[in-house]
């Protein structure tokens, strides 16, 4: 069920390396900011390369599809 | 991804966006002069070089001014490099004592390879053979003195933009001004010129609305001025930075590709006029002549040599740099019209005729015009549109007023800026009158629009409007004046009786004028009930929050007569200051370690949140949030936060009447909703709205609370109770969520934490997490919640407040291992509470030996006996019983009220021999005990982390003895510290 | 006669140390029968006693569940099946981290003659576990429920174990039972007690306890004779039990003109009628207000402080006929008693559980006083648990006054029973006796009827 907030397709909900869940206001900064410290296991999360590979991953999945 | 399609944050509270702080990051501060004294008397005039220079530089307002460090010869000059290396710049002149110049530079050279050197010289002849004979490359720039102490400003601004220019332009698009020139003579004198224009061009530009600090940061972002010798050094440069170029403008006489080229202007500007058709060209030319070739390639003329060669290039300047009006032509030239600043350019795009708007947009005319004004990220979304983009001119009109609109809208927010009529917004406003600060309330609030305008938090609910309400600030001059003018202060800090204050304030005849102005024009503008607090200086403190120790008003605000209006507010503005001085206030500051001398109080005047109903203003709820809980029930942490929330006003909560207490992080999981019992005893039966009835009339006494209590049935008849509200049915013994059972109606708030009507928990859960990390310690946020905002369909939610929560220091020092066994009573790693408590010397306790479960209404009865003997004579004291306090039924513990035991101010219970007990307790007590911050420690199991020493309890010798219950008095104190982060605490004995 | 109490205490103990409060139940209610015991050496022949401390079953088992978080928490549940020779076991459920085997055992077994009191066919039993309700989510009280039922179900059945509710189950947890037992077994039947008025639920639940103590005095009163007409009654208390008490007396005709809460009592020797009992239910159930405000309201009453510390309660002290306890443990002491007695009450009928001390009571029955012990004047809120049994078991809900008019049937056998008793044991007019006798023996000679089992 949603729960009210805008949902940004591309909004990073964990850290990619620990996979530690980001609370909302992790989720503004990383946004906002474009790189944030995942407090678990301080890796340095930026923004761009992060959405860059949902894309890609969301590009090869159409490619795919639409080759059918 | 381009910087520039993001928010601009201009006050550093993004991480990354510096804004224009980060604009002329490399500064020359420290000048090291290497001249005779007869040149520093030249330079000194009548010894006022420095003087005029920190004049200029604060008239151009110019943040720093440099330090001038002068010696004589080149070997001190040499040896201050050496051992102080802090010189961003030499200079030198032609008269060192002991080395030739240029020698001195190359040792300069050899030794701080990138320090910039000059060389100045006084003299034309002197200047002429040195460049003859010598080679002069090792300077960066050679000057000529000509008596203008404004070439020095030249020289550092010249090489400061030399030191930036990569860096300012790929970060924020900062133009440039190529001016070439080789003449020695001719730029030494021109040079500081254009540079004077260009400041005094970009200052005067820099105007709406923007605090003064802004100012000076905005002005790192003026175009630099590229000062170059020859053809090529000027074509690197437009190679670079082409399409920041503001404009050229050159001599034409000068080398190219080594040679002298008496044309190497023309084809300068011809080759740049190919590349990028319309930059602004200027050539300058000792030869009247070149005048018509100059016109051919497109370019201005100047003649060096006319009486008003600087009138001439600041008209230039203002024309084709965009320093002066935005003049909207059509093709042919005609004009349509003129905008002088951002406000009237939105009023003229409204207007213009469609031809002018797409001559000007085809050619960037508003990005350029923009830039020169420092509003790079309106001239940056404005830039890439090409007119080909629209359907039609008409949306492109609406494009650009819109982007300006919106650029308004942005600014304003999260800042707080001077209140101008013209320029508030009454619906999301924030502005300031009168000086001084504006005290700790109002800078939180101020915090969190920035905070809240910077994150983009506003709209990051669907359906939801997140905001601090529009208000006003009375600076804290507003109060000395008002002090001052009434003659108030002595009489305020020494009188004890706060009617007497009061009255005395009320009274007061004179009242600021500057602010009475304002006041009125905000009164004409808000017709709404008002909040008016205070915001004191000292409230900023993280220790000392100072919560509710100065006066809140609320104000309808509703009297036809706007005199009243008025007088009802400069009223209650009144009374906010006489709080300042009142019994409760000087209490409070002699607990802390100011003086009340130190105070100033400036006045918040908010808007209400809420809607009317009938006679009743109220949001339909409202409360407070704290990030830090510290009566955690499991599995709640402490840092998880906790809740308190009440329909109707936030008064009901702060003044600690009956609410919904609950935990952002499980909003579904309520501890007071687990039985009907306990619902029914701690649910919230009356609520506090304002009252729109009470008038104030004039000459009669004057009305100071408008807030009353109204019964929750009331919120039925208003519609509000469909929010929070619950029903439960006798017969069924049971609570149905909403409102369409018969029974008995609770609030629960269901419909919001359980059902999702409105994000509530997510909300506060993102602003706790904000909130702490932009204040740096856990904070309390109070709130209020519109469900119908009246010129809206976005559901409100407003912060009301926000303050650092006081946690005491004392948790760091607490360490719980360096006490030895014998030392210690009691020891647990199921405590609730916080903080050290010293001043208790009475045991209250129950025999563990005797203790039987059969007869536990007897020892009920026996430590109500001990706790009203205790209060009476207002002795605190440590209870330590067996099994759970306050439980009504007889087998697991001691059924107490709380009355029978609210004198303890620590409560230990040790577990009865055969289960458990969790430290959870019936609610309706464990809410007294949170409420009433009172130490409670669990010790069940022995262990070494939990442990009673009952052999020594027993040994003491009693007070007083019942059956169950003993009574013990120590002749020295206890120490209790608890640790609530950790759940962790200690009791100490101090007896021999 | 004590060697009998004290090997049925040495076989209790050597057999659960570890269960205090089921020793001390059974210590009680053995020392109460000796009498009886005396009487009839049959019961000790077929071994009675020995028999009737022992539950039938006990079945204990494992209740796992998962939280909103997905944290997985395992309970203990317990369904203690006592004693089934007068009707199926019936008894509450307990959802509470105190709960332990002995706690139940001690419960189920009271609980035997309890509903053995009720002349209703209903047997005792007891469960619950050990889990704490407060501070979870719906979801979260839901899937235990389910998960306790998962297992429960094949242990109950309309016919065989009727639980309800008790501490912690309240009407949203037989609620979410209900409805997984009937998922289960995929049948609708009145297999839990305390259901929704919608689904199986009787009317007169609340009033229930109140109503009782009433019938139950006018009971009493019509051995000599009398009714509750135009009598002055005392009433103690102003909650449910004590609200409904004084309901029922304006039905019956008496003036009731007291009620109290923790900090005093109120006074009214007009009496107080319908109206202001109206009023009074609404300052106590809805606005949760102190008693104190109806002598604000109602000027011709009186307000007194209450001292806790005090001797007496001077509550106690007024003129009146009947007095109706029904506030908490422990409000009658002897000086109390003495002081009802010199005012003139020569009824008493408990609407609280044990609102008057040992002392107290033997002054009551020394004086001849029409005492009705709790135990049986307050049996009126179990018996309308057996009358939504009934409900279910026809496929019918009675109206408001057809369950009013049943209850008060009930208290009146449960009247005749006592009084039957205690005349038969030699202590004629001692309710107290007879409460506790009649309750065992029916038992008992149903247990001797249905052989050894």
């Amino acid at each position: 069920m949603n729960d009210n907030k805008k949902n940004t397709e591309n909004s990073i909900t964990n850290c990619p390396h620990c996979n530690h869940k980001l609370s909302s206001w992790e989720q503004v900064l990383l946004s906002v900011d474009r790189f944030l410290m995942c407090r678990n296991c301080w890796y340095r999360i930026t923004y761009e390369d992060e959405a860059e590979k949902k894309e890609t991953k969301k590009t090869r999945k159409e490619r795919k599809s639409g080759k059918k | 991804m381009n910087i520039l399609e993001s928010q601009w944050v201009e006050h550093g509270y993004g991480k990354r966006f510096q804004g224009f702080q980060n604009l002329m990051r490399q500064r020359i501060r420290d000048v090291l002069l290497v001249s005779s004294l007869y040149d520093l008397y030249l330079f000194e005039e009548d010894g006022r070089l420095y003087e005029l220079i920190r004049n200029e530089y604060q008239g151009l307002h110019l943040s720093h001014s440099p330090e001038i460090t002068r010696v004589s010869s080149a070997h001190e000059a040499l040896t201050l490099l050496e051992e102080e290396k802090k010189f961003d710049l030499v200079i030198t002149t032609l008269h060192t004592e002991d080395m030739h110049p240029v020698k001195f530079a190359q040792a300069v050279r050899e030794k701080n390879g990138s320090l910039p050197i000059v060389l100045l010289s006084f003299d034309n002849r002197e200047l002429n053979n040195i460049l003859i004979r010598y080679d002069t490359s090792v300077f960066d720039k050679i000057f000529i003195w000509q008596g203008d102490y404004r070439l020095i400003i030249g020289i550092i601004k010249f090489l400061e933009d030399k030191l930036n220019v990569e860096h300012d332009t790929k970060i924020a698009g900062v133009q440039s001004i190529i001016v070439i020139e080789d003449n020695i003579r001719f730029y030494s004198s021109f040079l500081p010129i254009i540079y004077t224009e260009t400041l005094n061009q970009s200052k005067r530009l820099i105007s709406e609305g923007i605090n003064l600090s802004h100012k000076y940061l905005r002005m790192r972002a003026r175009p630099k001025i590229l000062l170059c010798q020859t053809f090529d050094e000027a074509w690197e440069y437009f190679e670079k930075y082409k399409e920041y170029i503001l404009g050229i403008i050159s001599d034409i006489d000068f080398m190219k590709s080594g040679k002298q080229n008496a044309r190497a202007g023309i084809e300068f500007a011809k080759e740049v006029k190919k590349r990028v058709f319309d930059i602004p060209i200027l050539l300058q030319s000792t030869n009247p002549e070149n005048e018509k070739e100059a016109n051919q390639v497109g370019a201005s003329f100047l003649y060096k040599e006319s009486p008003i060669l600087l009138n001439e290039l600041r008209q230039f300047m203002v024309q084709y740099f965009s320093f002066g009006d935005f003049i909207f032509r059509l093709e042919d030239g005609t004009e349509t019209g003129r905008a002088s600043d951002l406000l009237t350019l939105e009023e003229q795009l409204r207007v213009i005729p469609e031809e002018s708007i797409k001559y000007h947009a085809e050619r960037n005319h508003f990005s350029n015009w923009l830039k020169a004004r420092t509003e790079f990220w309106l001239a940056d979304k404005l830039r890439p549109r090409k007119v080909t983009e629209y359907e039609s001119i008409d949306e492109l009109r609406n494009y650009l007023i819109y982007s300006l609109q919106e650029y308004r809208r942005i600014r304003q927010r999260g800042l707080i800026t001077d209140f101008k009529k013209d320029t508030y917004d009454p619906k999301n406003g924030f502005a300031r009158i009168g000086g001084g600060s504006l005290g700790g309330k109002a800078r939180g609030l101020s915090f969190l629009n920035i905070l809240i305008n910077n994150y983009g938090i506003s709209d990051k609910f669907e359906g939801v409007r997140i905001d601090v309400p529009p208000a006003v600030v009375l600076g804290t001059d507003i109060f000395d004046q008002f002090l001052d003018e009434n003659n108030l202060r002595d009489f305020a800090l020494k009188c004890t009786d706060d009617s007497e204050i009061k009255k005395r304030f009320l009274n007061a005849k004179k009242f600021p004028e500057e602010a009475i102005g304002d006041l009125i024009a905000f009164l004409d503008l808000v017709n709404e009930p008002l909040s008016v607090r205070s915001s004191s200086l000292l409230e900023d403190s993280q220790y000392h929050p100072f919560a509710g120790v100065y006066e809140t008003y609320m104000i309808p605000n509703n009297n036809e007569n706007p005199f009243l209006r008025l007088y009802e507010l400069i009223n209650t503005i009144k009374l906010v200051y006489a709080s300042t001085f009142y019994k409760n206030a000087k209490d409070y500051i002699k607990i802390t370690t100011y003086r009340l001398e130190e105070e100033k109080m400036a006045v918040i005047i908010q808007k209400m949140v809420g809607s009317e109903h009938g006679n009743r203003f109220y949001p339909d709820f409202s409360g407070v949030a704290k990030t830090y809980n510290f009566y955690p029930i499991p599995p709640l942490k402490p840092n998880d936060g906790i809740v308190l929330l009440a329909l109707g006003l936030g008064k009901m909560v702060v003044e600690g009447g009956k609410s919904v207490r609950f935990c952002p992080k499980y909003p579904k999981h309520l501890i007071q909703f687990h039985s009907t019992k306990e619902a029914l005893s701690t649910n919230q039966q009356q609520f506090y709205a304002l009252d729109l009835e009470t008038k104030q009339e004039k000459n009669k006494i004057i009305q100071e609370e408008f807030t009353k209590l109204f019964d929750i049935s009331e919120a039925e008849k208003d519609g509000t109770l469909k929010y929070a509200g619950s029903t439960y049915s006798p017969e069924n013994d049971r609570i149905y969520d909403g409102l369409s059972y018969e029974g008995i109606r609770l609030v629960t708030f269901s419909p919001v934490l359980k059902h999702k009507l409105f994000p509530l928990a997510q909300i506060l859960d993102l602003l706790l997490d904000m909130g702490s990390w932009g204040m740096g310690t856990p904070v309390e946020i109070e709130f209020a919640v519109n469900m119908t905002p009246k010129d809206s369909n976005l559901k409100q939610f407003a912060v009301l407040q926000m303050r650092p929560l006081v946690i005491s220091q004392e948790i760091e020092a607490l360490k719980i291992d360096d006490v030895e066994k014998e030392k210690v009573l009691c020891k647990s790693s199921g405590v609730m509470g916080n903080g050290i408590i010293k001043n208790i010397y009475d045991i209250v306790y129950v025999d563990y030996n005797k203790f039987d479960r059969g007869k536990s209404k007897e020892v009920a009865a026996e430590v109500s006996h001990f706790n009203s003997k205790l209060t009476e004579n207002n002795i605190p004291y440590l209870l330590i019983g067996v099994g759970r306090w306050g439980t009504m039924d007889p087998w697991l513990g001691i059924p107490v009220t709380w009355s029978q035991i609210a004198g303890a101010r620590t409560i230990i219970e040790a577990g009865m021999k055969d289960f458990y007990v969790s430290p959870s307790q019936g609610s309706h007590f464990f809410q007294n005990l949170t409420s009433f911050m009172i130490g409670y420690f669990t010790v069940n199991e022995e262990n070494e982390n939990n442990f009673l020493d009952w052999n020594w309890i027993l040994e003491q010798k009693c007070e007083e003895e019942k059956n169950y219950v003993k009574h013990i008095r120590l002749n020295k104190p206890l120490i209790i510290k608890m640790n609530a982060h950790n759940n962790c605490g200690i009791i100490v004995k101090q007896q021999e | 006669m004590s060697s009998i109490v004290n090997d049925i205490i040495a076989t209790v103990k050597q057999k659960d140390p570890a269960q205090p409060e089921f020793l001390q139940a059974v210590t009680e209610v053995v020392e109460s029968l000796v009498l009886v015991l005396e009487r009839h050496p049959e019961y000790r022949s077929y071994k009675i006693l020995e028999r009737i401390i022992e539950p039938e079953r006990v079945i204990m088992f494992r209740v796992p569940w998962a939280d909103d978080q997905g944290e997985i928490h395992v309970n203990r549940g317990f369904r203690i099946e006592m004693n089934s020779a007068i009707g199926p076991y019936k008894g509450g459920l307990r959802f509470h981290p105190s709960v332990n085997l002995g706690i139940l055992k001690f419960l189920a077994f009271e609980q035997v003659f309890k509903n053995s009191l009720t002349t209703l066919p209903m047997g005792g039993g007891k469960g619950g576990s050990d889990f704490d309700p407060k501070g979870k989510s719906d979801n979260e009280v839901m899937r235990f429920c389910q998960s306790f039922m998962n297992e429960l179900y094949r242990h109950i059945g309309p016919n065989c174990d009727i639980p309800a509710g008790d501490i912690g189950v309240g009407a949203r947890e037989i609620g979410y039972l209900f409805g997984h037992y009937k998922k289960l077994r995929n049948e609708f039947t009145g297999v839990l007690t305390g259901k929704g008025l919608n689904w199986g639920g009787s009317l007169i639940r609340p009033e229930a306890t109140g109503y009782g103590a009433v019938y139950f005095a006018a009971e009493m009163l019509s051995t000599r004779g009398e009714t509750l007409e135009g009598k002055t009654c005392i009433v103690s208390g102003s909650g449910n039990v004590a609200q409904f008490a004084t309901e029922k007396i304006l039905h019956l005709g008496g003036k009731p003109v007291t009620l109290s809460d923790s900090n005093g009592y109120i006074y009214d020797e007009a009496g107080i009628d319908a109206e202001k009992l109206a009023y009074v239910k609404q300052l106590k159930n809805i606005k949760r207000g102190r008693i104190k405000e109806y002598a604000d309201k109602y000027k011709g009453a009186q307000y007194f402080v209450i001292d806790p510390q005090a001797e007496y309660n001077p509550l106690w002290n007024h003129k009146a006929d009947c007095a109706f306890p029904s506030a908490t443990q422990n409000e009658i002491n002897a000086k109390d008693a003495q002081n009802l007695i010199n005012n003139g009450v020569y009824v008493v009928s408990e609407g609280a559980n044990m609102p008057t001390t040992i002392e107290g009571v033997n002054i009551l029955l020394d004086n001849k006083i029409l005492y009705g012990p709790g135990k049986a004047a307050n049996a009126g809120g179990v018996s309308v648990s057996g009358l939504e049994m009934t409900q279910n078991s026809m496929r019918l809900n009675w109206t408001r006054e057809e369950v009013d008019n049943r209850l008060q049937i009930i208290m009146k056998s449960i009247h005749n029973a006592c009084l039957t008793a205690a005349e038969r044991f030699g202590t004629p007019g001692n309710y107290v006796n007879g409460a506790n006798i009649a309750g065992f023996l029916k038992v008992a000679d149903a247990m001797i009827d249905q052989g050894i089992v």
